[in-house]
């Protein structure tokens, strides 16, 4: 599996966390941004994946609606935690990041 | 009526309106452009920033007010200062920015959640400008944001419906900015202050004000 596919996997997951609203790019704009230029049309993954002397860290920024961030930032992790054991990367450092909360 | 006391723009900060919000490369005036537009067509570096959207939403819900009250005042009043506007949407593309990540506890070492600055400080907002007659000029956040539970002083400037009663909309801001904050960070809000900074009117329907 790609890391592509996996940040794909982990997006689809946290979306459907309840009081998940939405999920927002976690690269910075400029990297972003150039890595569009390197895949042309295809859809990039919001979810960033970041290796670092084999260790996976994943970071995901969201956009939340339920009465309680905290809450839905826990379920938000404990959803990427999922597709990562299923994937075999349990020890991979997650961080979830709230970045609105919406009305 | 004129609003005639500018919000300050908060404090020094690159996302001004003369600059781009946060690093999107997206200034105030294009994101203005897009909503104008329907957001269509869609601009996923615009839909996809967190930053980006704060600012949409905050245009969005100021941007009624502020057109009737610019036609208004440009009728009845010329010399209404129209950088009011400005500077309250200055302020706001500054709070918009991301900022320092506040933490969230995590029973799990190994997992780090955290709520932006940013989205505290349109938290803040959005709740003050909720209160029926109130619309907020300035927000700030004051104290050590990078601890859990340390103690913070939330410092908002309002603008108050002509006729609205002054204490009590500045008590309703204090009481829903501080429930938002309650809910949804672990920060602990020490004081919540309130100061009215400015009286603003509505035109109604029939060519009066409310």
């Amino acid at each position: 599996m790609s890391d592509d596919e996996l940040a794909i996997l982990i997006e689809t997951a946290v979306r459907g966390v309840d009081g998940v609203a939405t999920v927002y790019s976690a690269l910075p704009p400029l990297a972003r941004s150039a890595r569009q230029l390197t895949a042309g049309t295809a859809t990039l993954p919001l979810v960033a994946l970041a290796r670092k002397g084999g260790l996976l860290t994943v970071t995901v920024n969201v956009g939340v609606s339920a009465p309680q961030a905290p809450a839905t930032a826990s379920a938000a992790a404990i959803a990427v935690r999922t597709v990562l054991d299923a994937a075999g990367i349990p020890d991979a450092e997650v961080a979830i990041r709230v970045s609105r909360v919406h009305d | 009526m004129t609003m005639d006391t500018p919000p300050p723009a908060g404090e020094p900060d690159d996302s001004t309106s003369a600059g781009t919000i946060g690093d999107s490369g997206y200034t105030l005036e294009d994101l203005s452009d897009y909503s104008d537009r329907g957001r269509e067509p869609a601009i996923p570096a615009i839909d996809d920033n967190a930053e980006c959207q704060s600012v949409l939403a905050s245009i969005e819900r100021v941007g009624a007010l502020s057109r009737d009250l610019v036609a208004k005042e440009a009728t009845d009043h010329p010399a209404l200062d129209e950088s009011w506007f400005g500077s309250l949407f200055a302020a706001i593309s500054s709070e918009a920015k991301a900022g320092r990540d506040i933490p969230l506890s995590s029973p799990d070492p190994r997992t780090r959640l955290s709520i932006t600055e940013g989205a505290v400080r349109e938290l803040v907002r959005a709740a003050g400008d909720g209160v029926d007659g109130a619309l907020v000029g300035r927000c700030q956040l004051h104290g050590d944001l990078d601890g859990a539970g340390s103690g913070i002083r939330v410092e908002l400037s309002i603008s108050v419906l002509l006729g609205a009663p002054v204490h009590e909309v500045a008590a309703l801001v204090r009481q829903r900015v501080y429930s938002e904050l309650l809910a949804h960070t672990e920060l602990a809000v020490e004081a919540v202050d309130v100061t009215v900074a400015d009286v603003h009117v509505i035109p109604n329907p029939q060519g009066g004000t409310e």
